[in-house]
């Protein structure tokens, strides 16, 4: 047996027990695995790795804090509320459209900023009362959410792992528009309608009138909705006229934040600022987990050897594996899939001929991104999750059909990307 | 479930590493055109062929090369603005006592001053974008000149000496105006794996001198154009 | 008393953390000294990169360079390494030449670490080495750093989700990074981020010194496509820029050296053979060999990674036609691709005085690749104090 082999199945195996077994939390667990693995590769306890591969995900996890801190505010100053009054009293006769208006706003702000977490709590937390509103039970709204944010994620313009993969084989990011929009919006709108619409057929909205906040809105007007619009307008225009001085994803968090501090409802600011942190820190603790375990990974070279495995497969196992191994991987990270494994099977993909190969490229990223549901990470699956109020797995469960339509999708359009070609037109 | 999750994807990944120890390997199949917009895997995995210049016998002549047709002055020109004119300048540059002219974008008009006129054949999606040269442009410009030499007279030698990923379609549309005027063909020989070059050498009664490698060029003009 | 176990608490996972992160922030300020440099009677003098950008003095991106004047008149070759630092051929080839060349005509200006702040860290994920020793004939032990290809973000954070370079090249999506790139910054801006300082500094020394050719080397992680390689903008010298190259290129294959010319990407924004080109009077050329612990599908990251340059598994995807570029069994040692990067430099200069007599530039002192590989790397480099 190969000595990277044999780390790698002491990294999992460390990880898993520490995980299972003695109940650690996930962040710890990973770095119990790393440093094991790092001891079996006899590179001794790696300090400088490990503290470098926790710093990998430095911008991620300030946006995600900055993102934090919006999703409070805007819960807190009743914004929320008030919003939810407003789209359930104006769209309850269609329920259909109004499914799928509410998914592709929580797609929206994944969409702009290539991440699936910053679409679950910005987009995400303000649909997910809405949809909890209409009937839909918690579970399915938050598998809703879920699934709206990674396909949010997936889309165009910005799709991280799309952007990897790409940069990977020096293709230039041109063209992926077409194949992206048509892989996320159809599967979107079946996981809304899926996850939904039996729950909302028949809306009373007499009865909804009575657990909807109408009174919030009233009392404070159009300024209550103030932070939010700043958020969308500051992600926007920053994605538009890129030529203006740039905020930064997580400065335009905070500002948009702090503009909610004056526009609805006082609350403890300094004690909420803490809860909300003290909810977050496992997640940012799992992103830094994950840094360390994959650098160390790629230190003792079982990196290596799984993809050199991988890609000595023949096409068919190919393709199963692209369709297991590829959201498998996001259990530990997503846009790790696409570095470590997505720029490899494209490569391989493409020799069998036949195929195009930004559909190619595009639906290797899809299916990378689905990766944010697979556990124990699972950073859309977990936020959804707490933006419901229940544990993930009740969540998770439920995204399964969805899932498995993206994922047969995702591999159809892979067969026949070659046909496919007219997207990229 | 969360716990059932968990085991099933390390179920997974092991199934996975245990089915990669048995494993064929693949052989890649499909050939690219190397003229594709972007190639991001080998557009010539080497095609096995019966090649008859080899490591030890670097140049192979077939038929007769007839010395006095390759009067001066003489001209180098491209046909798809690949590097290979360049290695041809090189290459005569290195042969004493040679006056030539070096021009890869010359025109029809500039051949009525030129008694040899020596084509690098091969289009180079990089070259021509260099050049800011667009493929019909270059295939027009290609067409002219020929149409000027046939009026002139000029004894044309078609080189292609940028071996087989040269071959593509604009290359092969060069080279086929190329061919009919040609008095001498000289080829890197790894790019005849359809025989497309001999085979209309032999049909057509024309010289044609294969070489091995880029470096042969430096010998074949010797030979040529050495006093 | 719950408050106070709250505090503890804290303080204890604190002082852990510390524990952790001090001896590993001194495994990283190790990474700021620069190494030594034999001394070389040939090298006329020594200058910094802030000669020809105030802005870059006293910065941790302020380099040497090294300054080889023949005496003979000719022109002027502008060689660096050290672009991308963890591209360890080029700084090694570079640290070579200032140890061994003697000119005997034109001048050279030679850096070793252009960009300096990258040599500072290393990058996430990638479990790249921090230093490595290469043993000298001697007995002595030179140890050198593998960098990173970007500056580092303690010198220059955060990296902006827009920016748009003085070449045109837009920085959007996971490009961001890109602008602590040196090699995506040119022509550079003398106002601008840290990074383009140091490209200011290089395109103002190309036209202050009327630099004739400049090259600039690099590696590449086994898939890359242009790997034995030099890049060249024939703008600059048109039309000859393409077939000094072209004899570069046929002079290393009488040698049994592959070492191709292609023509600069149009669309390459930014990079020093590119923007360089089009806006200085220097023929910009800029090399690749191949280096396998930089690819994704590198083994175990040790020195002999490094030096070897023996990565079983690019052979391995090589066999199974998943490479473009040819990967043996017996790997790419880190002598070898010095040793092309320094033959392909002596035959550019040769080829630019055979096209350019009036601006000759040639050297001596380091003899021919074979002769490099025979010494090896112990041989090629000097002792230092």
């Amino acid at each position: 047996m190969d000595i990277e082999l044999i780390c790698l199945l002491v990294m999992l195996a460390v990880f898993l027990l520490a995980n299972l077994l003695l109940k650690l939390p996930v962040s710890v667990s990973m770095i119990l695995g790393a440093i094991a693995g790092a001891l079996t590769g006899g590179q001794g306890i790696p300090l400088r790795h490990m503290f470098e591969g926790t710093f990998t995900y430095l911008d991620t996890v300030l946006i995600i804090s900055a993102a934090m801190l919006f999703m409070t505010v805007i819960q807190e100053s009743g914004a929320l509320e008030a919003l939810n009054a407003a789209i359930v009293t104006r769209f309850y006769k269609v329920p259909a459209l109004m499914l799928i208006l509410l998914m592709l706003m929580i797609m929206f702000p994944g969409m702009i900023t290539g991440s699936s977490t910053a679409a679950v709590l910005s987009a995400g937390a303000l649909v997910a009362p809405v949809l909890m509103m209409i009937g839909i039970p918690k579970a399915n709204t938050g598998a809703i959410v879920a699934m709206g944010a990674i396909m949010g994620m997936a889309a165009p313009p910005i799709n991280i792992p799309a952007l990897l993969i790409a940069g990977g084989v020096d293709m230039p990011y041109i063209s992926f528009e077409g194949p992206l929009f048509f892989i996320t919006i159809p599967c979107a709108i079946v996981a809304v309608l899926i996850l939904g619409l039996k729950h909302c057929k028949n809306l009373d909205i007499e009865k909804l009138k009575g657990q909807l906040n109408l009174e919030i809105g009233k009392k404070y007007g159009f300024r209550l909705y103030l932070p939010i619009l700043v958020l969308i307008v500051l992600l926007v225009v920053s994605k538009l006229v890129p030529s203006l001085p740039q905020l930064g994803t997580a400065l335009i968090f905070l500002i948009s934040s702090a503009v909610g501090l004056f526009t609805g409802k006082r609350f403890n600011v300094w004690q909420k600022a803490l809860e909300s942190m003290e909810t977050t820190i496992p997640v940012l603790g799992k992103l830094m987990g994950v840094g360390m375990f994959i650098q160390v990974l790629t230190l003792v070279g079982a990196r290596g050897w799984i993809v050199v495995s991988c890609l000595s497969l023949g096409t068919v196992m190919l393709y199963v594996f692209a369709c297991t191994i590829m959201p498998g991987f996001g259990a530990i990270s997503s846009y790790g899939a696409a570095s470590v494994m997505g720029v490899p099977f494209l490569l391989v993909l493409l020799q069998t001929g036949g195929n195009n190969d930004i559909v190619l490229c595009c639906m290797l990223s899809f299916l990378c991104c689905l990766g944010d549901l697979m556990p124990p990470t699972a950073l859309a699956g977990n936020y959804a999750a707490q933006i419901v109020g229940l544990k993930y797995s009740p969540v998770l469960k439920k995204c399964v059909i969805p899932f498995l339509i993206c994922l047969i999708a995702g591999l159809v359009c892979m067969i026949f990307s070659g046909s496919l070609s007219f997207l990229t037109a | 479930m969360k716990k059932f999750i968990v085991l099933f994807l390390a179920a997974c990944m092991l199934l996975g590493l245990a089915a990669c120890g048995r494993q064929e390997s693949t052989s890649p199949t499909g050939q690219a055109d190397p003229n594709a917009g972007t190639a991001a895997v080998d557009p010539s995995a080497p095609i096995e062929f019966d090649m008859q210049t080899s490591e030890e016998k670097h140049i192979v002549t077939i038929g007769t090369i007839d010395k006095s047709l390759f009067e001066g002055p003489i001209l180098i020109t491209s046909f798809g603005q690949s590097t290979d004119a360049s290695t041809l300048d090189t290459a005569l540059g290195r042969v004493s006592g040679v006056n030539y002219t070096y021009k890869a974008q010359a025109i029809a008009d500039e051949m009525a001053s030129y008694k040899t006129v020596i084509i690098a054949v091969g289009a180079s999606t990089k070259g021509l974008g260099a050049a800011g040269i667009k493929d019909d442009e270059e295939l027009a410009r290609a067409q002219a000149i020929m149409a000027k030499l046939k009026e002139t007279g000029a004894t044309v030698i078609c080189a292609h000496i940028g071996g087989q990923t040269r071959r593509g379609a604009l290359s092969d549309k060069l080279a086929d105006l190329v061919l009919p005027q040609a008095k001498l063909i000289i080829l890197k020989e790894d790019a005849n794996f359809d025989y497309k070059f001999t085979k209309y050498a032999e049909a057509n009664n024309l010289p044609i001198t294969l070489i091995f490698a880029a470096k042969d060029t430096v010998q074949v003009m010797n030979d040529i154009f050495g006093k | 008393m719950k408050k106070y176990t709250y505090l503890w608490k804290n303080a204890l996972i604190l002082a852990l953390a510390l524990v952790f992160a001090i001896p590993a922030s001194l495994d990283f300020l190790a990474m700021q000294k620069r190494e030594p440099v034999a001394e070389n009677g040939n090298l006329s003098e020594v200058r910094m990169l802030s000669e020809y950008c105030e802005g870059l003095k006293g910065t941790p991106a302020d380099t040497e360079i090294y300054v080889f004047d023949s005496g003979v008149k000719g022109g002027t070759f502008l060689i660096f390494g050290g672009t991308h630092p963890n591209e360890t051929a080029g700084m090694l080839a570079a640290v070579a030449l200032v140890e061994n060349m003697k000119p005997t005509a034109g001048r050279f200006f030679v850096i070793p670490w252009l960009n300096k702040s990258g040599f500072t860290h290393t990058s996430p994920l990638d479990g790249m080495q921090d230093f490595f020793d290469v043993k000298l004939d001697d007995g002595s032990v030179r140890t050198f750093r593998v960098g990173n290809r970007l500056t580092n973000p303690v010198h220059q954070w955060p990296d902006r989700t827009y920016y748009e370079g003085t070449s045109g090249r837009k920085l959007v999506g996971t490009e961001t990074a890109e602008i602590r790139n040196v090699n995506r910054m040119y022509y550079g801006n003398e106002d601008g981020v840290l990074t383009e300082k140091v490209c200011w500094a290089i395109y103002q020394l190309i036209l202050k010194e009327n630099v004739n050719l400049t090259m600039d080397m690099h590696e590449g992680s086994p898939e890359f496509l242009y790997l034995d390689c030099v890049m060249v903008n024939e703008k600059a010298d048109n039309p000859t820029a393409m077939s000094i190259a072209q004899g570069m290129s046929l002079d290393m294959e009488f040698d049994d050296l592959t070492m191709r010319a292609e023509f600069s990407g149009m669309k390459s924004y930014g990079l020093s053979h590119r923007s360089l080109g089009d806006n200085t009077q220097s023929m910009m050329t800029l090399m690749e060999t191949y280096n396998p612990s930089m690819g994704p599908l590198h083994g175990k990251m040790t020195d002999a990674l490094i030096i070897d340059g023996k990565e079983p598994n690019y052979a391995e995807a090589y066999q199974k036609g998943l490479n473009y570029f040819k990967v043996g069994e017996d790997g790419y040692p880190l002598i070898n691709r010095v040793a092309r990067h320094i033959t392909c430099i002596w035959y550019l200069a040769q080829e630019y005085t055979v096209k350019h007599p009036d601006r000759a530039m040639a050297f001596e002192g380091l003899g021919s690749y074979y002769d490099m590989v025979e010494k090896g790397l112990g041989g090629l480099l000097k002792p230092v104090e």
